[in-house]
């Protein structure tokens, strides 16, 4: 077990020794401080509890599916699978070590997330921006184990980066009408999907509902993807 | 010598097209064991193989290393196939540290060791994109040696090396196998260098094995001595009436097939019979001309 947290350390060193790490984060920086300028320019809305959420976050999701869809496309892209998949590691291990790695860089943004919320909503007290960190957490951990799980998965099939990143989420938006369709086919995957509510994860970040079925469905969600990713990623030739 | 390895009737199809055909070899503990085809042979497919890069074959590798001797940190194979790539934003150092850590255990006293012997020493802290493809084949060397592996499994380690990395490689390969008993799976093109360190060479051609060659056998079959003489028609009658096989006759050179301890006789005839010639010699067949019978002639390799 330590070896794979080993393992998932090495993969986040990884992410921030490369450049492109720091420009992405940079172009997030710099666009959300660019529209909240213009917003706290507005009477009134500086102490607006939820403007930081609804100026980042948005733009933060798009830096987590690209970076859950660059984690594994680069492997493919730079040819290093070779070297990868013939250490002593096996094939499960190092997609977990991944998406583990990516979730400690989902916790990064959602840290700067807290920070900038705690900048920002002058006059909150202490309890309630230490409530505000848990919360901003739990968000992070639970749509950063979803979607980089989803995102592994439709990396292994398709390997290349671009076409994963836009199909992931063309598929993602899609979600909901697939599984009512799906619903609407199938009487048992009716009875048994309309339990778990999965619409709008796209937008969970921006718009979160915390209800225990989106979670655990989230969460189930998560764990039948990267189930499957590791099962393909194990049999295929590379 | 004990089997570490046994590549027992490995077949790989792509698509309806045989890449591997019933391929079957062992490998024993500190032995170097040369593949050569041409083209499309299948070498780099049946090293994929058998690094398990390709899952779905049928047939079976069975490696033999006890895991107990594996100590932790070391690992069972090392290897490079094709030409090696790298996380291009890393120095080489740090892309070596990572896979070393991979390994399990950095050990930095075998990591300066192994940069020193693949000449890397001036050029592992810049990054690998500012590598040349001698520098990366090095690169990939220092990889496959980290970690003590008990196998090494090397596709073409010597491409792209200037001649002095060519022959420290020959050498330290020689060194692993004779000294720490690592057993060595090598592919090349150049066939003289296989020649020259492997102990066995299989020859593989559109996916089956067409030989497997012993480089230290020592054959008991005819020699083949070639003469140089000016007067070859009275040597061509001599041939004859002695019943001697003539091999070759290439201008005023007479290549025949006699047995080793009946050269000296045959000599003595010649020099009886007041046949004049200037030198005579054994003809070695080397590898490369066993390929081309083997293969077919074909002389893109």
């Amino acid at each position: 077990m330590f070896d794979i947290f080993k393992l998932a350390w090495l993969e986040f060193k990884k992410i921030f020794a490369k450049k492109s790490t720091y420009i992405y984060l940079g172009i997030m920086s710099l666009t959300f401080f660019i529209i909240i300028d213009q917003i706290i320019k507005v009477p009134g809305a500086e102490k607006n509890v939820f403007a930081v959420d609804l100026i980042f976050r948005p733009i933060v999701q798009f830096v987590i599916i690209f970076q859950a869809v660059t984690i594994l496309a680069e492997e493919f892209r730079f040819g290093t699978t070779t070297f990868l998949l013939t250490s002593p590691k096996t094939r499960t291990e190092i997609l977990l070590s991944k998406v583990l790695a990516n979730i400690l860089y989902c916790f990064v943004l959602g840290f700067i997330n807290f920070l900038l919320l705690a900048y920002y909503q002058l006059g909150i007290g202490q309890k309630v921006v230490v409530e505000y960190f848990y919360s901003i957490m739990t968000l992070y951990l639970i749509y950063g184990w979803f979607i980089n799980n989803y995102f592994l998965f439709v990396t292994i099939i398709f390997k290349s980066r671009a076409t994963s990143f836009v199909t992931g989420l063309f598929f993602l938006f899609l979600f909901e009408d697939i599984l009512k369709a799906l619903m609407n086919k199938f009487s048992m995957a009716r009875n048994f999907i309309s339990a778990i509510p999965f619409d709008n994860i796209f937008y969970f970040l921006v718009n979160p509902h915390f209800n225990s079925y989106k979670v655990y469905g989230m969460i189930l969600g998560g764990l039948i993807f990267f189930v499957a990713s590791a099962f393909i990623f194990e049999k295929r030739d590379v | 010598m004990s089997e570490i390895m046994k590549v027992a009737a490995v077949t790989k199809k792509f698509q309806k097209q045989f890449a591997l055909n019933n391929v079957s070899f062992d490998l024993n503990e500190g032995e170097i064991l040369g593949l050569v085809g041409p083209n499309g042979a299948g070498k780099t497919t049946l090293m994929r193989t058998i690094v398990g890069l390709i899952r779905n074959f049928d047939g079976k590798i069975v490696c033999n290393v006890d895991s107990k001797t594996i100590d932790k940190g070391n690992r069972l194979f090392g290897c490079m196939i094709e030409t090696p790539k790298f996380y291009p934003y890393m120095s080489g150092y740090q892309n070596l540290k990572f896979f070393a850590a991979m390994n399990g255990k950095l050990d930095r006293k075998k990591l300066s060791e192994i940069i020193t012997l693949t000449g890397l020493s001036s050029a592992i802290q810049k990054k690998v994109k500012t590598y040349s493809l001698g520098m990366t084949q090095r690169l990939g060397l220092a990889q496959a040696f980290l970690g003590n592996p008990k196998l090494l499994i090397l596709d073409e380690p010597t491409n792209s090396l200037d001649p002095n990395g060519v022959k420290i490689i020959r050498q330290y390969l020689v060194k692993l196998a004779t000294e720490k008993k690592v057993s060595i799976l090598i592919s090349s093109h150049t066939l003289s260098e296989i020649e020259k360190i492997c102990n066995r060479v299989v020859v593989l051609k559109k996916g089956s094995v067409m030989e497997i060659l012993d480089m230290n056998e020592k054959t008991v079959e005819d020699t083949i001595f070639a003469f140089e003489t000016n007067e070859l028609d009275e040597f061509v009658s001599l041939l004859k009436k002695k019943n001697i096989v003539i091999e070759d006759i290439t201008d005023n050179i007479i290549k025949i097939r006699l047995q080793k301890e009946n050269l000296a006789p045959f000599i003595k005839d010649v020099v009886l019979k007041d046949i004049n010639f200037t030198s005579v010699y054994e003809v070695r067949e080397t590898l490369e001309e066993k390929f081309y019978d083997l293969t077919g002639g074909s002389k893109i390799v």
